[in-house]
């Protein structure tokens, strides 16, 4: 039995050795080696100025081009959406742009039926996975998954959980690819125009949720860092139901500009809730002649 | 509690420890302990199916002492049919009565009549049809007069119950198993060792290996209709590894898990897509299972002693109920009948016992027919396996037709966002390990242990798949 046991204990110190080795290795190389994911587009801003900062979900990374709107505004603006966000994310991405001392004059907050979400972005979890020993903000962002001491302690545990994204094929792949978000400045336009199926004829919720968690954290973080900031919400395909969901959303933020309406030809919309590439460009314009005429 | 879970390797070290320093002093402590242990692993799925493990267990331990003590052989007689009828009796309800409603419904409905079975739509106690077949072997043996009945509860019990066969086989013997939980173990530490290597290279077998093929395998069978030529081949042979990887992954934790309580079960698998002809590949996948068909039913049918036709009927009746007992759909018996075709050219020329011996490749015409031969093997079986995968015959025949008038052979990409290619050079490094290592029961042991133990951990690590837990297919029959 002795020398089953020394035999089970070399067994489990060569595979503690063999995470510790991948987990270092994929760390490593996913966040010096590798800049391909939003998060890292974001992080690579450290000590920037911007005049206007775009937040939100994939309706801010399809919709906002920076570009044209820069060039109406004559100021400097940056998409920072992320797929899937939630109130989780924004608050979350919030904290980081001052852990990174990324500044900006006026910050957008594009906002819509995920108000009433308390869970997190895929896209955001799987950018900060790499990440999650290097801050405190990260750290706590993961905080409330059920395998948090997992994901924290175990060695290459983050990996293997989320092998279809950050395994080795990803790994290897990414090691060739670059940055698509650098192209726009966080901007992606989305081509085509999908039928109105069933698919997407989607329905906005009825009622705002009160005990979601993140939206009073994202209000208080604001004041308390004394941050300009509107709230808006970008253009729905007019076949989107309880569209009146957006009325309540208003009562909820001190600025709030409701761009739900304003954009009615399908032919823009690449799907129920997204603008194709003709139509973000629009949206970009109406929202630059918004920021210079409310000025 | 599926062995490829983390509640399975808190599960098994705990009761390895109790079992060797605890409840070491005698047989019958350790036969209690891993009693113990195999209901609470069953229990693990669904507790209220330990009634009908523990009423099996009853009913087949009461009757062999009943056949035992009969003074006439229709008392006998009437003790065994009494016991296959229960027992069969459980596994027609639980799996097979909603199959035989429906396909009557359609009957009736094929001759303009309107019918409304009544359905149960119960769930199918996990391994029912393995433990049943367990007990049957056992009572028909005990008529047969092959073996005496077992008189002591707890070593019968253990015997029906042993947790690592207990869910997917091995389906074991009374003439094998029963006699090592007679005696009391003692620890040989060689054999655990072994054991160790095995369970390792079955968690690469079932995580790498099983469930890679099964995210191509599903993405390409699930949406079939858009797959070209190329696609829908590398899915018949993405879906041949993943069921291999899985069942005999499972198949080698089970009888690694074994080896640490110092008891061998029966091998299940012998590198099945190296037969050089489909009754090979019968006598090396699923051994089991095929063994126990040729001994409890071919051989009763009076196997092949009344001449040419009696063989084929026969063998015809074994492959379609076997494909039957893996589950109550029509598909699975068109895969046992297209096996039974296969096997039809064998038997009338009476070849089906000519690839007995190893499998050696020379470099001469004898080596290339050989492989050859494996090939063309492999290539029939995994037509068969379209069929086993497929939800419906329609879905099969609508597989096949499109894989062969397609004729496109480009790389498509699929919903697992990754390339129908991409996954080849995984499957050519396993086939060449297996080829490489076929006259051993696992690879890890020998030369370089350490050095492939590490490469088997790393592979598990960087190459397995746990993201989207799958659980083992053969617990679904």
């Amino acid at each position: 039995m002795k020398n089953f046991s020394v035999f089970i204990f070399k067994i489990i110190a060569i595979l503690l050795v063999i995470a510790l080795s991948l987990d270092f290795i994929y760390t490593f190389l996913y966040t010096k080696s590798i800049d391909t994911s939003k998060f890292q587009f974001i992080k690579k801003q450290e000590d920037a100025n911007f005049n206007y900062i775009f937040l939100g979900s994939s309706r801010v990374v399809n919709h906002i081009n920076p570009k044209i709107i820069d060039s109406i505004t004559n100021k400097e603006s940056i998409n920072f959406g992320v797929m899937d966000a939630k109130p989780k994310d924004i608050f979350t991405l919030l904290k980081l742009l001052d852990y990174y001392k990324i500044q900006s004059d006026t910050l957008f907050i594009q906002t819509d039926y995920y108000y009433n979400s308390n869970d997190k972005s895929n896209f955001l979890y799987v950018d900060l996975i790499p990440y999650i020993r290097e801050n405190s903000i990260i750290r706590s962002y993961f905080e409330d998954e059920n395998d948090f001491l997992s994901l924290y302690y175990f060695p290459f545990y983050r990996y293997c959980k989320n092998n279809p994204k950050l395994g080795i094929r990803e790994l290897l792949a990414s090691l060739y690819r670059k940055n698509i978000f650098d192209v726009d400045k966080g901007y992606i336009a989305l081509q085509g125009n999908e039928p109105s199926t069933k698919n997407w004829q989607r329905e906005l919720p009825l009622k705002l949720e009160t005990n979601t968690t993140y939206n009073d954290s994202i209000k208080n973080y604001l004041v308390a860092k004394s941050k300009k900031s509107i709230f808006f919400t970008a253009p729905f395909r007019p076949d989107t139901k309880n569209l009146f969901f957006i009325s309540k959303l208003k009562t909820e933020f001190p600025i709030f500009w409701d761009f739900s309406k304003q954009i009615t030809a399908t032919a823009l919309f690449k799907n129920g809730y997204h603008l194709n590439e003709e139509g973000s460009k629009q949206f970009s314009i109406l929202i630059s002649n918004a920021i210079i005429s409310k000025k | 509690m599926f062995f490829n879970s983390f509640s399975f390797a808190l599960f098994l070290p705990i009761v390895f420890i109790l079992y060797w320093f605890v409840f070491n002093k005698n047989k019958t402590t350790q036969n209690s302990l891993l009693i113990i242990a195999s209901y609470y692993f069953y229990s693990c799925w669904d507790w209220r199916f330990l009634f009908l493990l523990v009423f099996s267990t009853l009913l087949d331990y009461f009757s062999a002492l009943q056949m035992e003590n009969s003074k006439t052989t229709k008392q006998r007689k009437f003790w065994l049919w009494l016991t296959i009828g229960i027992n069969l009796g459980f596994l027609g309800v639980f799996k097979y009565y909603d199959f035989f409603a429906q396909s009557f419904t359609e009957l009736v409905k094929g001759f303009g009549f309107q019918a409304h079975p009544y359905l149960l739509k119960l769930v199918l106690p996990v391994g029912i049809s393995f433990y049943t077949f367990h007990g049957l072997s056992y009572v028909i043996d005990i008529y047969y007069k092959r073996i005496k009945a077992e008189r002591n509860f707890i070593d019968y019990s253990l015997f029906v119950s042993y947790f690592p066969l207990l869910v997917a086989g091995p389906i074991e013997r009374a003439t094998h198993l029963l006699p090592q939980v007679k005696v009391k173990r003692d620890f040989n530490f060689e054999k655990a060792k072994e054991g160790v290597y095995q369970i390792i290279w079955g968690l690469v077998k079932k995580v790498v290996i099983a469930d890679s093929c099964a995210t191509y395998a599903n993405a390409i069978f699930d949406n079939y209709e858009a797959m070209n030529s190329l696609s829908l081949v590398l899915g018949a042979i993405y879906f041949a590894f993943q069921i291999y990887g899985d069942f005999s992954g499972y198949s080698d934790i089970a009888l690694g898990t074994s080896k640490l309580f110092g008891i061998d079960l029966l091998k299940n698998f012998n590198y099945p897509y190296f037969s050089r002809d489909i009754a090979e590949f019968w006598r090396r996948w699923h051994i089991s299972l095929s063994s126990w068909f040729k001994d409890y039913l071919y051989i009763p049918l009076g196997g092949s002693k009344g001449g040419m036709w009696m063989k084929v009927r026969n063998t015809f009746i074994i492959f379609l109920v076997s494909g039957f007992w893996h589950g109550a759909n029509w598909t699975f018996i068109i895969w046992g009948l297209l096996n039974a075709i296969y096997f039809l050219p064998l038997l009338l020329r009476s070849k089906n016992r000519n690839n007995m011996g190893e499998i050696e490749v020379n470099l001469n015409i004898s080596g290339l027919k050989t492989i050859f031969n494996i090939i063309l093997t492999f290539s029939i079986t995994c037509l068969a396996w379209i069929f086993f995968r497929a939800k419906s015959i329609t879905e099969a025949f609508g597989y096949i037709q499109k894989m062969v008038s397609d004729l496109s052979f480009k790389s498509q990409y699929l919903n697992n966002e990754r390339y129908n290619f991409e996954l080849l050079l995984l499957v050519a490094v396993f086939v060449f390990v297996e080829w490489f290592t076929k006259h051993k029961e696992e690879p890890l042991s020998g030369k370089a242990s350490w050095v492939k133990v590490g490469l088997a951990i790393l592979a598990l690590l960087a190459l397995g798949v746990y993201s989207d837990y799958k659980e083992f297919i053969y617990f679904q029959f």
